[in-house]
């Protein structure tokens, strides 16, 4: 599996807000993210999960592109699995994608989404 | 010369060990664990005799429902021999819980909700056998129902807490070097110009008269998903670029700095270690369905343990441990002998003390069994003590030596001794 994305969300015609989480995996990883929407700094260095986190509302995110930088490093002393999963909410449909990659022990992966949104 | 010593001192103690074994039954050899105190990590399986390495642990809903759909024929039939533990709160991850270690409602968190949320796990297990073994019976079938969780959970010491900061601010830096080095190279011809192209398919679909706003979702819904299509094949080139990107931003930071390779070198010896008080419960029920009717069941075994304890920064620890079982399949209070009184409850109560330093690790434990139902049986005792030397990351050198409930290996009961070497196979993990 990859541990690139690159997807386009599409909008509802509504002020409705879109809200993004990451989730990261498994269980005992270290995980730090940066989220940009077009220039804007989202989130910087934002540690482990993230929950619904607002990134704008269907009528004001045409054509922008959310991107996500997340690494994880491998702290489990169980197992060297790590994943992200990207959940999108709010638009059309509700939408989640999962990347992951068995490191190296202690190895970290480096793990890109780029969302463009669309609305018609 | 110092690991022919140890092959040596392995095999002597390993035939040593399956000499005397062979005198004694084989459940006997099962007794002789030196964390007997632990509650078990899955009390459903535990009651119904399950190897760990044999109870599936699905990470996600989908693996939960392949790992379920394999065990029963595709839902044609009851699965013979099923154990499984679910952790409901990391399948449903995205509802909130968090099992990352750095998470404001992770690992490091010492709020109850969120701690009990990663302990909860639900136990199940299946037994149908094919024959008599133990106490289980070829015309019964057997299902058990347990849980566990933590009622408190120290939190992470000093020490982890400084590498896991150290850890942090090495992601941080890895975080800025790839931002600006993605920004950099996807400003490539190629790069931007697959982007332009996906954008002319949907404002293709935007200006297709006649259809309404849903009806144009819908269409280009479909054409993300077709994975032959034009616009899916882009994005996928796309990805397959930001890849090669990301090896090229690595390929130039190992020429110039260590980042990486510290950073690995660091996470490689996390432990998570945890300093102050625990509390952990768990309980489990087992029923038998004679003749393998759900109508006709009794109680086959159940159990709920306590244990309690301190863990100091050092790595020692202190564990207590109070546990009731009901009926077990075994008494060891009784000489090994199978359970032939009927409906008999035991009371367990005991101490454990955990000392570990570099390489170095060692313990004691003290059981006490008391019997509730039964006046003909005595309560008994058993003691172990273990030393542990880690030759390597996945080689070990084990000692114990103590005396179990009832005095097996040894006759007159009062000496128990293995020398063992563990090697793991695979990375030094």
């Amino acid at each position: 599996m990859s541990t690139d994305i690159v997807k386009t969300y599409i909008l509802n015609r509504s002020s409705e807000e879109i809200k993004l989480s990451l989730i990261i995996g498994g269980i005992e990883q270290t995980g730090t993210s940066l989220v940009t929407l077009n220039e804007e700094m989202v989130l910087k260095d934002y540690p482990g999960d993230l929950h619904q986190k607002v990134i704008g509302q269907n009528d004001n995110l045409h054509l922008k592109k959310l991107n996500i930088i997340t690494v994880i490093t491998d702290t489990s002393p169980n197992h060297n699995h790590t994943d992200l999963y990207v959940l999108l909410e709010g638009g059309f449909v509700t939408k989640g994608y999962k990347m992951e990659e068995e490191v190296q022990p202690g190895a970290s992966t480096v793990y890109t989404a780029e969302i463009t949104f669309y609305q018609f | 010369m110092k690991y022919l010593i140890l092959i040596a001192l392995a095999i002597f103690g390993t035939t040593a060990f399956a000499q005397q074994a062979s005198k004694n039954d084989d459940k006997e050899i099962k007794q002789v664990k030196i964390d007997l105190l632990k509650a078990p990590s899955s009390p459903a399986s535990a009651l119904l005799g399950f190897a760990v390495s044999d109870i599936e642990k699905p990470t996600d809903l989908s693996d939960f429902m392949l790992s379920l759909q394999s065990a029963t024929s595709s839902y044609t039939k009851l699965p013979s021999s099923y154990a499984i533990d679910i952790a409901p709160f990391y399948l449903f991850r995205n509802k909130g819980a968090d099992f990352s270690t750095t998470g404001k409602n992770g690992l490091q968190s010492t709020k109850f909700k969120d701690y009990f949320r990663q302990s909860f796990v639900v136990s199940l297990a299946l037994r149908n056998p094919d024959s008599a073994f133990n106490n289980f019976k070829p015309t019964s079938t057997y299902g058990a129902l347990g849980l566990k969780f933590s009622i408190i959970r120290p939190q992470y010491n000093t020490e982890t807490k400084q590498k896991l900061n150290s850890i942090y601010e090495k992601q941080r830096a890895l975080l800025m070097i790839y931002k600006i080095g993605l920004e950099e190279k996807r400003k490539s011809a190629r790069y931007e110009y697959l982007g332009i192209r996906n954008i002319y398919l949907l404002d293709s679909i935007s200006r297709l008269p006649y259809l309404t706003v849903a009806e144009k979702q819908a269409h280009a819904f479909t054409m993300m998903e077709d994975t032959t299509s034009e616009y899916a094949k882009n994005d996928k080139e796309k990805s397959v670029l930001n890849t090669g990107f990301k090896k090229e931003i690595q390929a130039e930071l190992a020429k110039q700095s260590k980042l990486e390779a510290d950073l690995q070198e660091e996470a490689k010896t996390f432990t998570g270690h945890r300093e102050g008080l625990s509390v952990d419960i768990a309980g489990g029920l087992s029923t038998e369905f004679r003749e393998k009717r759900f109508d006709n069941s009794k109680i086959f075994n159940s159990g709920v343990w306590t244990t309690f304890g301190y863990n100091w920064a050092n790595g020692s620890s202190i564990l207590g441990l109070a546990r009731y079982l009901y009926n077990p399949d075994e008494i060891f209070a009784l000489d090994n002998l199978q359970n032939n009184i009927g409906n008999i409850s035991t009371f367990d109560t005991g101490l454990r003390f955990v000392f570990t330093k570099n390489k170095f690790g060692g313990g004691a434990e003290a059981l006490y069994r008391s019997i509730l139902s039964s006046a003909s049986v005595k309560p008994s005792w058993r003691v172990v003590a273990n030393a542990d030397y880690a030759l390597s990351d996945n080689q070990k050198i084990i000692f114990s030596f103590g005396r179990n409930f009832d005095g097996t290996v040894t006759k007159n009961g009062n000496l128990v001794a293995a020398l063992t070497v563990l090697f793991g196979i695979g990375t030094n993990r």
